[in-house]
């Protein structure tokens, strides 16, 4: 019999090895630059995009947005992509789910995932996800800022060009975390992506993603 | 703007911290990706960074080897979801894991087993059988139930012992839990 605590103990390898601590130093240093630029960069930001907020605040008002949670690149008409109006949900393999944005189709669907994308966009493959808004479902620990919407906890990350959106299936659905990723150049608002991921309802034939 | 004082602490107990537990989290996150050595690197780098980015709230915590632990499953946890995102067609094909044991045979055996278990029961088994950790501070870390950790854990064991046997027979006193 093996102990699986010394099988692990060997595959980790040796317990001792020589460490260049200053090439992390190096890294964290430079992350540590980056995030001050940046906040001072955004702070700058904040003071110019003070004069179109009334423009945004006018959009929002009419679909009944919340104001605080829009995110920056919703302020830039030039990338923004209408959000779907109300209407009948739509199904694609064992995902049902609220209207789709304006101007975007569904290119294609598995057990795991359901790809949305831009009406003629130049990536037709539905396992490839960059610039598309992703329905998939999969078992991995939801991670990101809780935002609570309706009785459940939404995990939501919008740090990086991709935003992504958990939240744990409803009773009665496989078990597991349904999510959505999209790019945050849509400037689509978290308030929207919540309520849009909130309608996502996953039946018994969804399978959950490798990752 | 913090002073050069403090800045100069920071980098100080930085690097004491990375050149201690540096190795312990490089061999964490070799199991956790599986003998994927580029990745595992990655996954300390980035774990590193970050935990030099919260210097100041990892000091005030107190406990910079359990905040390292957290961000590292985290990490590894947050880099299967970006895998997910630009996934193509799945492959048998993977990169022949690098070990360091004498036994090399025996090492492979055990990461290619660990290959065969889903990210979140790889983390299970990394947190309560390498790092010894109890159930709740396993489900702490990975953000669910204390019972999801112990189905989990048992379905983990199950496919290690398949992808094992007979060749190795598994033994743990931690076996349904």
């Amino acid at each position: 019999m093996n102990d699986l605590t010394a099988l692990l103990e060997r595959a980790a390898g040796p317990a001792t090895a020589p460490v260049d601590a200053h090439a992390d130093l190096t890294r964290g240093r430079r992350a540590l630059s980056r995030t001050r630029r940046r906040r001072r960069a955004l702070g700058l930001a904040g003071v110019a995009t003070a004069g179109v907020v009334g423009l945004g605040a006018t959009r929002l008002v009419d679909r009944g947005g919340d104001v605080t949670a829009e995110s920056p690149a919703s302020t830039t008409p030039t990338t923004e992509t209408p959000w779907a109006p109300p209407g009948p949900d739509l199904t694609a393999g064992p995902y049902t789910f609220p209207p789709i944005p304006q101007g975007w189709e569904i290119q294609g669907h598995r057990a795991q995932v359901v790809t949305i994308a831009p009406v003629g966009f130049a990536d037709q493959e539905p396992l490839s996800f960059p610039g598309k808004l992703v329905i998939g479902y999969d078992q991995n620990p939801p991670s990101g800022q809780r935002v609570e919407h309706d009785g459940r906890t939404f995990f939501v990350d919008t740090s990086g060009d991709t935003a992504k959106i958990a939240v744990q299936t409803r009773a009665g659905e496989p078990d597991g975390e349904v999510s959505i990723q999209y790019p945050t150049s849509t400037g689509w608002t978290v308030d929207d992506m919540v309520t849009f991921l909130a309608g996502v309802q996953v039946s018994p034939g969804a399978e959950p993603g490798l990752g | 703007m913090p002073s050069n004082r403090q800045s100069a602490q920071r980098d100080t107990e930085f690097v004491e911290f990375v050149t201690a537990q540096r190795t312990a989290l490089v061999r964490m996150a070799r199991l956790l990706t599986a003998g994927d050595e580029p990745s595992a690197e990655d996954l300390v780098q980035t774990t590193l960074t970050r935990l030099y980015l919260h210097w100041p709230r990892v000091r005030r915590a107190g406990n910079p080897v359990g905040y390292a632990r957290t961000s590292l499953t985290h990490a590894f946890v947050d880099e299967q979801r970006r895998a997910y995102k630009r996934r193509e067609i799945p492959t048998d094909t993977l990169t022949e894991p690098a070990t360091h044991d004498e036994d090399r045979d025996l090492a492979h055996a055990v990461l290619a087993a660990l290959r065969t278990l889903a990210p979140r029961q790889r983390a299970v088994v990394v947190l309560r059988h390498f790092l010894d950790l109890d159930v709740a501070e396993t489900a702490r870390i990975l953000g669910c139930t204390t019972g999801t950790v112990k189905s989990q854990n048992a379905k983990a064991l199950d496919r290690l012992r398949t992808a094992l046997e007979p060749g190795i027979t598994l033994s743990t006193d931690k076996e349904s839990a």
